[in-house]
């Protein structure tokens, strides 16, 4: 196994590679300028009083500070309930998911299965259709009866077949010869999977748990169809019901016989995306520590 | 949260608790029935009622506990109130009556599902509750008239209206402040507001007004009632017959003849005159046609750029100032007052509808009430839901109680008929449309200045309101596949053109007429020929129903 | 173990006896540990698929599904009626196209900062950098439209202004032309960052020893991405594209309504299936219709997708879905 220090101590850089280093650190600060850009505007127009930002626009620093759109939002105990709510879901709900995607994912990388191809077909056959809202919905509040428990938010989405077959693919590109040698002292599969497979897919875990993490965190459909209970719903539910409802008022007013004049203003429509984003942005960083040069050993074939 | 299985655990239990309970439920409703008037009759059994709605009130649990403070012995009824989002209350609810899910109270609206969950059966009669001497509450708020349009042609009643007059009277909002600083009068005509509008984007040219545009608009309404004259032909047995509940661009036009027994003719914008051959002189020809290509594209020209993709809410544009005028409502009066207010402004309303203006009699719509409750057919506690409706319009109080909050705290009274509003920290607000507003149980706000509130008393009186000979009557969309095909075509059509057409050309008639044009022979091609034939057919109907 | 045998039954319908038992013989293990997941997909996604029935019925919300009357093709017709063709031929068409150049251009961009994430060796910079790029990920379109517009809008937009300062007059929120740019451009921005995760960390559990030969073989950092890095990811890369394919006839609606919401102006430019479906449908609310849309999209592509998973298996036979 090579370090990274090895790696490093090379002899000098051609100018070539100079200028391909240069053009690879400007485009990835300048992408990461732009991405940040408007959420430092849309930082700042959350805190900017309402007038002044719509006389001033959009600016990097408040034109007139204002903490109105805030204490708007946090002025019932929901936004923490639901917080809450949002950090079990991401947590237990993204251990449930990559407990039971590697358990379908690792079979089915193995290539020794006889009917895989059958069963890649069952899986992926459900991407494309759907039965649609009105079953689903039945299956899920009548027969299932999961309606307002915090379990809905987590069992309708267990698995995602897309993750399922990235990690596939992960799985299947590690040498086979390891395991074999497993297989030849004697281990069978699960030990196999669990001692030999798993320890060397950290990044791959890594990286499949990062998007069950941000799909549980970002995820909103669930809680408006089956949560009822205003304390068992998680904090996207909560802005995009407030954004849903400004856009029906808008498009309804004239319709409804009354014009809400309580539409969300954009201060407290930015203050809600700020706080939405909140936590989940400190996870990437967390995962990025398992994303290390060469643990995946000789993960490339040939 | 702590211990989620233990949750689970006590989720499963509730659920197979409830399902004993309601099983019970069903045998002794009909023992609880007569508990509703008498006062005498032993305390009933602990109901919870589960009411879903949207738009989440303010401080609501104060309200709910001085009710259940008053009510333990009498109703003794728990109230579980569910609060979505709008556009979510409207995707759920289908789906909850799909279900047979639990609910005993649902709010419902044409804009919603109204039409199509009653006409497949959603909702469960009401008849045995209205003008029954148990139930003194419903017997005082609703009156017979006023269920007409809540009642099915085989007599049901399938929801209860909720609504403080026929109209809201559509008002412009203006800057008085503003007005005042060009040197004009009170503005009382549409030429005067146009002058209005000349002088802010004249100013807003020379750059001594920070504004983006005279008028602000957002969504589809705009400035759509401003010189239309739908009230002046109702007069007329002239009727909007809106075959969506939705949009403006399909409104079909129906005439009706002097003694109310036949549909003289329907027509809708883009027609050719002919179509309105047989209505009533003057609006034999289409005015609508010359409405969208002259008087739109007037007012179009003073709004803002870009208003199609407008993503604020005109009502924000207004509050911020960065226009002079938004189309609005008299009931928001309030709301704007303080916002404009805030800004420095002082707000002034004009009354853009001659009629109304003048204050003179209007006929009404066919639905007067916009928004409705619904008792769901699978709800086992119809009885208390009931009960509890009766007992908010028994009195003053119990009304007043939900509808404004606690007496002292969030509000004042003032005589019988106004209030005056407090500002505790805890304040508390409900939107009242979704249960309380009633006709006969309207306390005016006392703080309105005296222009408005003589707009609303003018609104608020019942001798304002002549009755519409089609009263009641509501266009049904899910009769045949090729009515439904045809209003999926049309309105993929009309979602096109109606916002380039109602949002005004800027002032360049010729566009209009050829957008108008080509959305007119898409439109016919797409059906809207089958859409006015069921328009006539289902009116004709109503009308022989009506009249034997 | 029963109900093993039982799910494994089904699948074996085909097979000869003798093959299935030898075939759990040898991999039981292996079979067993994918039952729940497979259960998941058989009641999660299988059970309600029966519900695509109601888009051949005249679906009423109190008969259900198992209640309601069969309607024939009646549910399709409103997409083909008379006087909308020409619509329709036009949001398909967007659909795909638009389709076509997300998935073109959003994975070349993924894939380019995933290369580029690796070649910045700084450890700050490359944190502070992969953070940030995935930022917009987290913001919903109902927000984004909001800085859109700010930067596009007629009166004192960013970008207008600019524009016309220089002497060009674009009406951005009238004039459909750029707005396909417009829309890849957004695209690229909010979903690269996130998209490049799964380069990264393919890109970054390579072998430095891989690397390291190439170099001795006096190899340029250039040569080595596109011999070696470039290579590896191309499994990957496949397959991404393969899950795109399924979905091209759907069109991104939360995207495109929250940006371009109903202003018509730019339908020509902007308008696809599910913005077209929703506006026809959305007062009328059935269920039978939309199910028939969705399942016109979701046959339309599983042809595509079938046939590109056919060339995969020619080609990149590792990343063939089935």
């Amino acid at each position: 196994m090579t370090t990274i220090k090895q790696h490093k101590a090379k002899i000098k850089v051609p100018a070539g590679d100079k200028a391909l280093t240069i053009f690879c650190y400007s485009f990835v600060i300048i992408f990461a300028i732009l991405c940040l850009v408007p959420f430092i505007l849309g930082l700042s127009a959350s805190f900017t009083a309402e007038v002044a930002l719509a006389k001033n626009g959009y600016q990097f620093w408040p034109s007139e500070f204002s903490t109105a759109a805030y204490e708007l939002l946090f002025k019932t105990s929901q936004i923490f309930d639901s917080y809450k709510v949002s950090i079990f879901v991401t947590v237990v709900g993204t251990a449930l998911s990559l407990l039971a995607t590697t358990l379908l994912a690792y079979p089915l990388s193995t290539g020794k299965l006889k009917y895989a191809g059958k069963l890649n077909f069952f899986i992926y056959f459900t991407m494309l259709f759907t039965g649609g809202l009105v079953p689903t919905y039945m299956l899920v509040s009548r027969y299932l009866g999961m309606k307002d428990s915090i379990w809905v938010l987590i069992i309708p989405i267990l698995i995602n077949p897309w993750n399922m077959f990235l990690l596939r693919n992960f799985f299947s590109s590690i040498p086979g010869s390891l395991a074999e040698s497993a297989r030849i002292d004697g281990a069978n599969d699960i030990t196999i999977m669990f001692r030999i497979i798993l320890p060397v897919s950290t990044p791959a875990l890594a990286t499949i748990g990062l998007f069950y993490a941000l799909a549980y965190w970002n995820n909103w459909f669930q809680a408006l169809m089956y949560i009822d209970k205003s304390e068992l719903k998680p904090l996207q539910a909560i802005i995009i019901e407030m954004l849903r409802n400004a856009d029906f008022m808008k498009q309804m007013a004239g319709q409804m016989g009354v014009q809400s004049t309580q539409i969300p203003s954009i201060t407290s429509k930015m203050a809600t995306a700020m706080v939405t984003i909140g936590p989940i942005v400190l996870v990437y960083p967390f995962v990025q520590k398992y994303f290390t040069s060469g643990i995946m050993v000789g993960s490339v074939k040939g | 949260m702590k211990n989620p299985i233990k949750k689970l655990l006590a989720a499963t239990m509730t659920a197979a608790m409830a399902l004993t309970m309601t099983a019970c439920g069903a045998s002794s409703s009909a023992s609880t029935a007569s508990a509703a008037g008498s006062t005498a009759a032993a305390k009933p059994k602990e109901t919870t009622l589960k009411v879903y709605m949207f738009n989440q009130p303010e401080n609501f649990d104060k309200v709910l506990d001085k009710f259940y403070a008053e009510t333990a012995d009498t109703l003794n009824i728990k109230l579980d109130f569910i609060f979505s989002d709008a556009s979510t209350h409207r995707e759920k609810i289908p789906l909850m009556m799909s279900n047979q899910e639990d609910a005993d109270l649902v709010f419902d609206a044409y804009w919603m599902n109204l039409a199509t969950l009653q006409g497949q059966g959603a909702y469960a009669s009401l008849n045995e509750y209205f003008n029954n001497d148990e139930y003194a509450g419903l017997k005082s708020a609703f009156s017979d008239s006023y269920l007409k349009q809540v009642t099915d042609e085989d007599g049901n009643i399938f929801a209860i209206p909720f609504t403080q007059a026929a109209e809201d009277i559509p008002v412009i909002y203006i800057r008085k402040d503003l007005r005042e600083k060009y040197g004009m009068e009170p503005i009382t005509s549409n030429d005067q507001l146009q002058e209005y509008y000349d002088n802010v984007m004249a100013d807003i040219k020379a750059g001594t007004l920070d504004m983006t545009a005279a008028i602000g608009v957002s969504g589809t309404r705009a400035f759509y009632y401003l010189d239309l004259d739908i009230y002046d032909k109702r007069a007329e047995n002239i009727y909007v017959i809106d075959s969506t509940c939705f949009g403006v661009g399909m409104e079909m036009e129906a005439a009706i003849s002097d003694d109310g027994k036949t549909v003289l003719g329907v027509g809708t914008l883009g027609d050719p005159d002919e179509a309105f051959a047989d209505f009533p002189a003057p609006y034999n020809t289409n005015t609508r046609n010359t409405r969208v290509v002259d008087s739109l594209t007037k007012w179009g020209s003073y709004a803002q750029a870009d208003a199609q993709t407008e993503t604020d809410a005109k009502t924000n544009l207004f509050f911020t100032g960065k226009v002079a005028s938004i189309e609005g409502n008299i009931s928001n009066y309030t709301d704007m007052e303080k916002a404009i207010t805030d800004i420095g402004g002082e707000l002034e309303c004009y009354v853009y509808t001659d009629l109304m203006r003048n204050e003179e009699q209007i006929v009404t719509r066919p639905q007067t009430a916009w928004n409705f409750l619904c008792v769901p057919i699978q709800s086992k506690k119809k009885d208390q839901a009931m009960q509890f409706i009766n007992w908010l319009f028994e009195s003053q109080d119990n009304h007043d109680l939900f509808e404004l909050g606690i007496e002292g705290e969030d509000w004042k009274a003032v005589g019988t008929d106004a209030y005056e509003s407090l500002t505790p920290a805890n304040k508390y607000s409900f939107p009242g449309y979704e249960m309380t507003w009633n006709p006969n149980f309207i306390r005016t706000n006392n703080s309105l200045p005296e222009e408005a509130k003589s707009i609303v008393m003018y609104q608020n009186d019942p001798a304002t309101y002549l009755d519409c000979t089609i009263s009641g009557f509501t266009f049904d969309a899910n009769t045949t596949p090729e009515l439904k095909t045809a209003i999926a075509a049309v309105q993929s059509i009309q979602s096109e053109y109606q916002p380039i057409l109602m949002l005004g050309l800027k002032g360049n008639s010729d566009a209009a007429k050829a957008t108008l044009d080509e959305y007119y022979t898409k439109a016919k091609a797409a059906g809207l020929d089958v859409i006015r034939d069921a328009t006539k057919t289902q009116l004709q109907a109503f009308l022989d129903r009506t009249n034997s | 173990m029963s109900t093993k045998q039982a799910t494994l039954n089904q699948r074996a319908i085909q097979q000869k006896k003798h093959g299935f038992l030898t075939e759990i013989n040898k991999n039981g293990m292996l079979y067993l540990i994918m039952v729940p997941g497979l259960l998941f997909f058989l009641i999660f996604s299988y059970i309600p698929m029966g519900g695509l029935v109601m888009a051949f019925q005249d679906f009423n919300i109190i008969k259900g599904i198992f209640g309601s009357d069969f309607f024939g093709l009646g549910n399709f017709k409103f997409l083909f009626a008379d006087g909308t063709r020409e619509t329709v031929l036009r949001v398909v068409g967007n659909t795909l196209w638009l389709n076509f150049l997300f998935i073109v251009f959003s994975t070349i961009f993924s894939v380019a900062l995933a290369i580029m994430f690796n070649e910045v060796r700084n450890k700050h910079a490359k944190r502070i950098t992969q953070t940030l790029s995935i930022l917009p990920y987290f913001v919903s379109w109902a927000v984004i439209a909001l800085l859109l517009e700010a930067f596009l809008k007629a009166d004192g937009g960013l970008l207008s202004t600019t524009l016309a300062n220089m002497g060009i007059n674009i009406s951005f929120y009238s004039d459909p032309s750029p707005w396909q740019l417009i829309l890849v451009i957004m695209k690229v921005w909010q979903g690269a960052g996130y998209g490049a995760i799964v380069y990264i960390a393919t890109v970054t559990g390579i072998d430095p020893g891989i690397y390291e030969a190439a170099e001795i073989d006096g190899a340029s950092r250039w040569q080595k991405i596109i011999h070696i890095t470039i290579p590896i990811l191309r499994p990957t890369i496949v397959l991404m594209t393969l899950f795109s394919v399924g979905r091209i006839f759907y069109g991104d609606f939360g995207m495109i309504y929250g940006l371009v919401q109903d202003n018509s102006l730019l339908f020509s430019a902007a308008d696809v299936i599910d913005t077209y479906v929703y506006r026809m449908l959305r007062q009328l609310h059935n269920y039978g219709m939309s199910t028939a849309v969705g399942l016109i999209q979701s046959v339309c592509g599983f042809v595509f997708v079938y046939a590109a998973n056919k060339l995969a298996r020619k080609y990149e036979p590792d990343s063939a879905i089935f």
